[in-house]
């Protein structure tokens, strides 16, 4: 499950230059999340990221770069994720009780056949995810369907014993080219910096 | 410009079919329309590159109580009560039985529902047996749901003949029905027996009118010299309304009218067109062996056409309703034929009268087969004919004669009679033909026949369903013999005509089934269905990813299920969780498929359904496949 992570990440930032350059489908939003509703005994709670390639395949035509973390236990620096295979993930480990917030850059180039799949879900200590009001336990979700993607936001499923509200995200914009690459470089710089501090990647 | 003048009207009448898309049709009377062509030009699964021994055969029966002579009609996307919406149907037997069953699922053998309306009456007969009881063949009307029909019913030896109307949802009766018929003769006498009646020509439902027509009702029921032809019309929607009565030969005799069970023809107009049988004609009031020309509801006669012959054709039994009238699309003509094997062309507006020699009518008369003889052959004169928009056919099928095929010339609105062109087999007998196809799309003609190569007359005989390249007779495509085993009808029902529409055939026998046939395999519909497909999904922490599939029909008609679609080229490693099975004879062999339970019964032009489905990935290979979409009878 685990990979270097500085080789992925390097390799997501010059997947994201070179993107960059070309792609003119692109989306950017921050996400306030409220944790303080969860009981920390079912804890240590983390944050899922996944994305899916609609080609099936792998076509490493999009990224997805995550930068600005606030809250108790995140990273640093940015992370990214590429479609460079047809599924890639990351966890994202922190403390309930306060607010988490960070923004999501992406690409959002369409693929042939169905749309790429970019998804947050929220884990418990067992690692299982929370029902959400998303039949797929998504907390946010966004798909790659058009130029400029909207992404949703759902909350605890009724009833569930480990209540949330919905994240808040921002408006998105669209993000010139140019931003997603210095986004990238500061990726590359960060993890330099601090490599030690970064989440796995799963597969 | 004479040319394309005299096409117009054919082109016209493809627009005037086009009520609904094609592909997905309902057979609501005899010969399938009014015009009685016997030709479905709305058939989108059955061509000329499909029907074959290898890819076309029994699919399954329906079993009944009884022989079927009654041709079997279908009604799609029928709101079943208590199932939901279902294409059924129809079939009624010679025992007074009437049954709503599922056109399409072979698994649901069981009727939705069924009535008996009465005891038949027994005559112990092979012809015709042995009972007699729904003989000739109903008709439904769509805006009421209603169907109309006749049932001969032995109470306790009093013989009556009933016209129903029951309702298509439960088989009860409605617009107050049962009536019991009953004629006038001209001397006064009121006669309801009806042990030797025989309702046999297919009951006509125009503007509200039901019209049900009889042979050998006879004034004085010892003699056959008394036998007539009468034509009842009744209201529709309330059956104790009679709104006229035509008898043939009312000072004279015979002339019954039976068409070989081919239906009453109507224009658009409700003009009725009829052929009765050798019997007396005047001129005045008595029109045996004639083609008559009746006024809508009150049935006067508003013409005639009589051979001039029809003083031998009455006395040798050689009586030209045994084919009954066929209105051509498009023009005022109809033509009608008979045991001599002579088809008649006539002008709808001024059929001619009586013939004069060497005169202008009948517009055009023609030996199309060698005919039956010098004498009573009790046979019928199978026809159909073809509207195609540029090259329309008749084909003929005499008994122990080739099947025959004859252009018809839309520019001098003639058939060209020296363009016969015979097949290569001779059946003791033949039922009905139909055609199918597309419109008039290359490749999508087929005409459907129905033979036995034994005489039925005195014994039960095996019956073959026959398939031809309807712009080439000569091409046989498939018969039934060609598998018994798997395909063999069963008995022979003479007149009977196999219904083809939606991709299926259903053909009639005398041994209590029913028969189905169709494709073997689902059809690929890769070229009418385009397939969106959604994000993939996973539920984190499982390797099962989902994605939604939205099919939609591209093609200009409508596409019938059931439906499934294929995987085609999945990695290994990744497998289709709700999968049915594994393709073996449609798309490529070996494919993962799920069925689309969820999908319309028919998918209309531009309607789409969504299918889920849901992937195990158990190595790291991403999830890409080509998806096949299958519709239609048959397996995957």
């Amino acid at each position: 499950m685990k990979i270097t992570h500085l080789k992925s990440i390097l390799r997501a930032a010059i997947v994201t230059l070179l993107g960059t350059a070309v792609a003119h489908a692109s989306t950017s939003f921050s996400i306030t999340f409220d944790t303080s509703t969860l009981p920390a005994s079912e804890g240590p709670y983390q944050l899922y990221f996944s994305l899916l390639d609609g080609d099936g395949g792998g076509d490493a035509n999009n990224t997805v770069v995550l930068s600005n973390w606030s809250c108790s236990g995140c990273p640093t620096g940015s992370l990214s994720l590429t479609d460079s295979s047809f599924f890639e993930d990351l966890y994202v480990p922190f403390v309930a009780g306060g607010t988490i917030s960070f923004h999501v850059s992406a690409t959002a180039n369409a693929d042939v056949t169905a749309p790429d799949t970019f998804q947050m879900s929220l884990l418990d200590g067992a690692l299982n995810p929370l029902p959400t009001t998303d039949p797929f336990a998504a907390v946010l979700l966004t798909i790659f369907d058009r130029p400029a993607p909207q992404p949703q936001g759902f909350g605890s499923a009724t009833g569930s014993s480990t209540p949330f509200a919905a994240p808040l995200v921002s408006a998105p914009e669209p993000v010139f080219p140019g931003g997603l690459a210095v986004c990238a470089l500061a990726t590359v710089l960060a993890i330099r910096r601090r490599p030690g501090r970064q989440s796995c990647r799963t597969e | 410009m004479r040319h394309v003048t005299a096409r117009m009207p054919l082109l016209l009448y493809f627009a005037a079919l086009a009520t609904s898309a094609p592909g997905q049709v309902d057979v609501l009377t005899a010969q399938y329309e009014t015009a009685r062509t016997s030709s479905n030009l709305r058939e989108s699964v059955l061509k000329t590159s499909n029907v074959s021994a290898a890819t076309f055969g029994r699919l399954f029966a329906r079993d009944v109580d009884g022989a079927i002579y009654a041709s079997p009609l279908l009604v799609t996307e029928f709101n079943v009560p208590g199932v939901g919406l279902r294409d059924i149907v129809i079939v009624c037997t010679l025992t007074n039985k009437v049954y709503a069953f599922d056109a399409n699922d072979p698994a649901q053998s069981v009727p939705y529902w069924q009535v008996t309306l009465g005891a038949p009456r027994f005559n112990g007969g092979y012809f015709l047996g042995p009972t007699n009881g729904i003989l000739g063949t109903p008709v439904i009307d769509r805006v009421t749901n209603t169907i109309y029909l006749a049932a001969l019913i032995d109470k306790s030896g009093d013989f009556g003949m009933y016209v129903y109307a029951l309702d298509l949802s439960t088989g009860q009766a409605k617009f107050n029905s049962p009536q019991r018929m009953s004629f006038t003769f001209p001397s006064g006498a009121v006669k309801t027996d009806a042990a030797t009646w025989l309702q046999r020509a297919g009951l006509l439902l125009s503007n509200n009118v039901l019209y049900v027509a009889m042979a050998d009702v006879r004034e004085v029921q010892a003699t056959t010299a008394t036998q007539d032809g009468f034509i009842q019309a009744f209201r529709a929607n309330d059956l104790r309304v009679k709104t006229g009565t035509f008898q043939a030969t009312p000072t004279g005799n015979k002339g019954g009218i039976w068409q070989a069970g081919r239906g009453l023809a109507a224009d658009a107009a409700g003009n009725l067109f009829v052929s009765t049988a050798g019997g007396f004609w005047n001129g005045t009031t008595d029109f045996g062996s004639s083609v008559v020309k009746l006024a809508p509801s009150t049935l006067s006669l508003l013409g005639y056409f009589t051979p001039s012959n029809w003083d031998y054709l009455f006395h040798h039994n050689l009586d030209i309703s045994a084919n009954g009238v066929t209105l051509i699309p498009g023009t005022n003509l109809a033509f009608a034929g008979g045991k001599e094997g002579v088809i008649y062309l006539i002008n709808r507006t001024a059929p001619g009268g009586l013939e004069p020699a060497g005169g202008t009518s009948p517009v055009q008369r023609f030996q199309a087969s060698q005919g039956c003889g010098l004498t009573d052959c009790a046979q019928n004169l199978s026809t159909a004919f073809w509207p195609h928009a540029t090259h329309p056919y008749l084909f003929v099928w005499d008994k122990q004669d080739y099947l025959r095929s004859y252009p018809f010339d839309p520019a001098t609105q003639r058939f060209v009679s020296w363009g016969g062109v015979a097949g290569s087999v001779r059946p003791n007998r033949t039922g009905g033909l139909a055609v199918t196809s597309l419109g008039s799309s290359a490749g999508t003609g087929v005409l459907w026949a129905y033979t036995a190569n034994e005489d039925s007359l005195t014994r039960r005989v095996p019956g073959t369903l026959r398939a031809y390249d309807a712009s080439d007779v000569t091409r046989e495509l498939y018969n039934s013999d060609e598998n018994p085993t798997r395909d063999a009808p069963g008995y022979f029902v003479k007149f009977s005509a196999p219904v083809a529409a939606n991709g299926r055939v259903y053909v009639s026998t005398q041994t209590g089934k029913l028969q189905v046939y169709g494709l073997l395999c689902q059809t690929n519909q890769a070229a009418n269905i385009a397939v969106t497909r959604g994000p993939f999904r996973n539920i984190p922490g499982t390797n099962r990813f989902m994605q939604q599939l939205v099919l939609t029909n591209k093609a200009t008609f409508s596409i019938g299920g059931p439906f499934s679609v294929g995987f085609a080229s999945l990695p290994s490693g990744i497998s289709l969780n709700n999968a049915r099975g594994y393709t073996s004879c449609a798309g490529p062999a070996g494919t993962p498929f799920t069925a689309a339970a969820a999908a319309p019964l028919w998918l209309k032009p531009g309607q789409s359904f969504s299918l889920n489905v849901e992937f195990t990935r158990l190595t790291s290979s991403g999830i890409t496949y080509t998806p096949v979409v299958l519709a239609g009878s048959g397996a995957q």
